[in-house]
């Protein structure tokens, strides 16, 4: 309880931080020394930079950092597209931006630099001067980054993929270009991707990851392509093959807007309530975030818990090579953040095999568990006294069995509270899964707050659900913890054939 | 046929050799109990019985199976040969009920209420029937070791090790488990037995193997080896010889230092102090008697070495005074000199006895009895 109460307080501290004074903007000359957000590296930034160099520039990866830094004065402007501002305004975020274009930005479609991509991208090209003469790309333009969201009505087209289905990937951030309707992808380059499509005989698989994720990606060559109206800069150009570009942005500076909302509160908070879990069904999307999360948990909690025993056993026939080679694995594992270790087997061990990232991710953390589980048993084991596993021998058990029967039953009990605090540490460190295109519970706030640009209640939903789980979690192992005490069997259980 | 033969057994740890080639054999229905000094082997050559140690060189037979021959089923023949640890070695997360039965219902397919039947005999006969739902952990060390023994007795054995079953327990505790030997000894159960405890080794021994330097040593009946031991570490053993050496080498000697490492000894070993002061008075009057015996008045090259070995098994020294000099024989009968000179030489022979005087190569030997 005293958890959630300081949960709460801790909201309402965070909440109240949105309301300092800024100092007045009004024109690019006040910004020259100020704090400017952008992406990171990004084609906004370059265009600001030429203007405004003597800036500082902030890097925050999602519009809705941005817009949140921006509200609690963390930066004094953020530079972006125009289009993405006014989709911003759109949506009801209290945003303004200065007139002046910053330099134009063109943005476009990515494809992987391989023979294939080589002819999709002319393909594109091709597609693309089409669509501007018969005036396809203006009506996108109407539909997608001059209406509000009533009218961007988009399904997909139905496809016959007779020539073959393309591996897509995207952030999904990029609204209106490309971003989340529940779990749709949709916007403006999607359905101009979708009308490629179908032009051409493709299907298409869009899929949801960090924007570094598919970089990498698409330079490993487990995708053909990337929509997320990526800016064409020369020095991109360099590692990656653009199309030609489907919308030519304006850059501007975004800074906070003296209008007043003139909404309560608790309207506002009730709008961002409902912005948060029920709008386009988002709960849905946090209740798949949580299956993803358990999924993990339960299948590494499975399998390493049976790995870690196994490499066990077999550290036990004192093969004295194969030990060698068991220290030295759990000793690297053991060096090795979890992070590191997960980017390890999604690019390198699993780089060139289709695998579902999270099957990756299941066989990145069912092995860190099993080098948990794997000293819990030895250093467990060595604290039981050698006699006991001597008096088993000498009354004509096998090795093993003496081990199974009488050693086991005694180290699970003295290593049950830390295995507890691993299952623990292993269902709140897959939060990290993000990374490698896993939707967990975390990357579904990530997701939602890109769409909503409002940090706080995400996280604060996810923080509550990450301590309901851990709770339940402990529960579970106390119950099962029960029944390796012998202390709390019954009598009657013990003693089965004899009346005293 | 023996039950258990063994054949040039050797064991070494490291550079350490511990067994240097054992010949043995048990009979069916002998008592046999080791002896030594801590660290001869005789825990190890136990082990190696039960092959826990692997021995490096050497046969071992049980009931005529060799077990140190590759591909043995060692497991079944341990099965045939029960073991009683120092340290008890019950299962903690056991009952002693659970302790008692799960060896003879999972190995020997015993039924669970025909084992638990033969179990609470056992404890009966041990006195521990009514801790047969107890833990380990509540049992005093005296409590678990009797049940250590039912347990081995469980899966019937035809022998059974006991490795220093008490050195472990509280004085107070020793008496309950010597008494559950000494009635597995009247069953005519063969036993090895390795142990510190001399009286109940003389009492229940068929035959004593006293372990010294990596080898059978001596060995005999408790008869042979207690009343009159053969070889000098036997002795050494049996008497819990103790030894106290000085050296002299001038005539104005530091006495007092002398009298007070004497006492120190004393002290060490709980000698009386009526005793100690006589220790300390044959000492003085010999050297003195020597010194004035032995030497002219400007002699400057002396040399006296005292030997005293104190035999605590029986509480009687033997003292071995070797004088470098002119043939002096303190206790030769002499008329030359008054009685009053002689008086020391008095006290001496008054309380000491056995006297004995050689003259070899320039020394004075002279031994007596105290």
């Amino acid at each position: 309880m005293k958890k959630f109460l300081t949960l709460i307080i801790l909201t309402a501290i965070l909440f109240s931080g949105c309301g300092i004074e800024s100092r007045q903007i009004t024109s690019v000359e006040d910004l020259k020394h100020a704090r400017i957000g952008c992406w990171p590296e990004c084609g906004y930034e370059f265009a600001a930079r030429k203007v405004l160099p003597d800036a500082q520039y902030v890097y925050l990866d999602f519009v809705s950092d941005l817009v949140q830094n921006l509200k609690q004065n963390k930066i004094d402007a953020f530079v972006i597209a125009e289009s993405y501002v006014e989709n911003l305004k759109l949506e009801g975020v209290d945003v303004d931006y200065l007139p002046e274009n910053l330099g134009d930005v063109p943005t476009s479609y990515i494809f992987a630099k391989n023979e294939k991509g080589q002819q999709l991208c002319a393909q594109m090209n091709e597609f693309l001067k089409q669509c501007e003469a018969d005036g396809t790309l203006t009506a996108l333009d109407q539909k997608w980054i001059h209406s509000d969201e009533t009218q961007r009505t988009f399904t997909k087209s139905k496809l016959s993929g007779e020539n073959g289905t393309l591996k897509v990937g995207t952030d999904a951030a990029s609204s209106p270009f490309v971003y989340l309707r529940g779990t749709e992808p949709v916007g403006f380059e999607v359905e101009l991707f979708d009308k490629f499509c179908a032009t051409y005989g493709y299907d298409y698989e869009i899929k949801v990851e960090l924007f570094e994720t598919m970089l990498v990606d698409m330079a490993s060559g487990k995708l053909d392509a990337a929509l997320d109206a990526i800016e064409i800069m020369p020095e991109r150009e360099q590692s990656m093959l653009f199309a030609n570009p489907t919308y030519i942005q304006k850059t501007v500076a975004v800074i906070n807007s003296d209008a007043i909302t003139g909404k309560s509160f608790l309207d506002e908070t009730k709008d961002r309530i409902a912005a948060t879990i029920i709008i386009e069904d988002r709960w849905k999307m946090f209740f798949s975030g949580i299956f993803s999360t358990l999924t993990i948990t339960f299948s590494s909690m499975i399998f390493g818990t049976l790995l870690g025993f196994a490499v066990y056993m077999l550290y036990r026939e004192k093969i004295k090579p194969v030990n060698k080679i068991i220290n030295t694995v759990i000793q690297t594992l053991q060096g090795l953040p979890t992070m590191v270790l997960l980017l390890f087997f999604y690019y390198i061990v699993f780089g060139s095999v289709d695998v579902p990232a999270i099957f990756v991710a299941v066989v990145v953390f069912s092995i860190l568990l099993s080098v948990s589980v794997f000293v819990m048993l030895k250093s467990g084991a060595e604290s039981i006294s050698k006699g006991q596993t001597e008096a088993a021998l000498s009354l004509g058990f096998s090795e093993r069995r003496a081990f199974v029967k009488f050693i086991l039953p005694q180290v699970i009990r003295i290593f049950f509270p830390s295995y507890r605090l691993a299952l623990n540490t292993l269902l709140l460190e897959t939060a990290i899964v993000g990374y490698i295109a896993v939707q967990d519970l975390t990357r579904i706030a990530d997701l939602i707050r890109a769409r909503t640009y409002d940090a706080f209640l995400p996280i604060i939903i996810i923080s509550i659900i990450y301590l309901l789980l851990s709770w339940l979690l402990k529960k579970f192992a106390d119950n099962v913890a029960i029944h390796f005490d012998p202390k709390t069997r019954r009598r009657e259980d013990i003693l089965k054939g004899v009346k005293l | 046929m023996s039950i258990i033969e063994i054949r040039g057994l050797r064991k070494s740890f490291g550079d350490l050799q511990v067994l240097k080639g054992i010949d043995f054999s048990v009979e069916e229905g002998e008592r046999i109990v080791i002896i030594g000094g801590s660290g001869c082997g005789k825990s190890v050559f136990l082990r190696c019985i039960e092959l826990l140690e692997v021995p490096d060189a050497g046969n071992i037979f049980v009931d005529g199976q060799e077990i140190t021959a590759p591909n043995v089923n060692i497991d079944k023949i341990r099965q045939s040969m029960g073991m009683v640890y120092q340290r008890f070695n019950l299962f903690s997360h056991m009952t002693v009920m659970e302790n008692l039965c799960i060896a003879p219902t999972k190995l020997l397919k015993m039924p669970q209420d025909e084992a638990e039947k033969k179990a609470m005999e056992l404890l009966s006969t041990v006195g521990l029937a009514a801790k047969a739902d107890a833990y380990p952990a509540v049992l005093s060390g005296g409590q678990q070791q009797r049940i250590a023994i039912c347990r081995s007795l469980m899966m019937n054995p035809k022998v059974l090790l006991f490795d220093e079953p008490t050195s472990a327990l509280d004085p107070t505790m020793v008496g309950e488990v010597l008494a559950v030997m000494r009635m597995l000894a009247k069953r005519n159960l063969t036993m090895i037995i390795v142990t510190h405890e001399m009286n109940f080794a003389k009492e229940v021994a068929s035959k004593i193997l006293f372990f010294a330097d990596g080898v059978i040593y001596e060995q005999g009946t408790p008869e042979e080896i207690f009343d009159n031991p053969k070889r000098e570490k036997t002795i050494a053993f049996i008497q819990r010889q103790k030894f106290f050496h000085y050296e002299i080498f001038e005539r104005r000697f530091d006495l007092m230092e002398m009298q007070n490492k004497i006492q120190l000894f004393a002290e060490k070993y709980g000698l009386k102090s009526k005793y100690t002061y006589r220790l300390q008075l044959c000492c003085e009057e010999t050297i003195y008697e020597m010194i004035n015996g032995c030497y002219d008045e400007d002699e400057k090259n002396i040399s006296i070495i005292i030997d005293i070995t104190y035999a605590e098994a029986i509480g009687k020294s033997e003292f071995k005074i070797l004088c470098k000099g002119k043939p002096h024989n303190p206790l030769a009968e002499s008329d030359e000199e008054s009685f009053e000179d002689n008086i020391g030489m008095t006290i001496l022979r008054n309380v000491a006895g056995d006297f004995e005087y050689s003259y070899e190569s320039g020394v004075n030997v002279i031994g007596f009895k105290l």
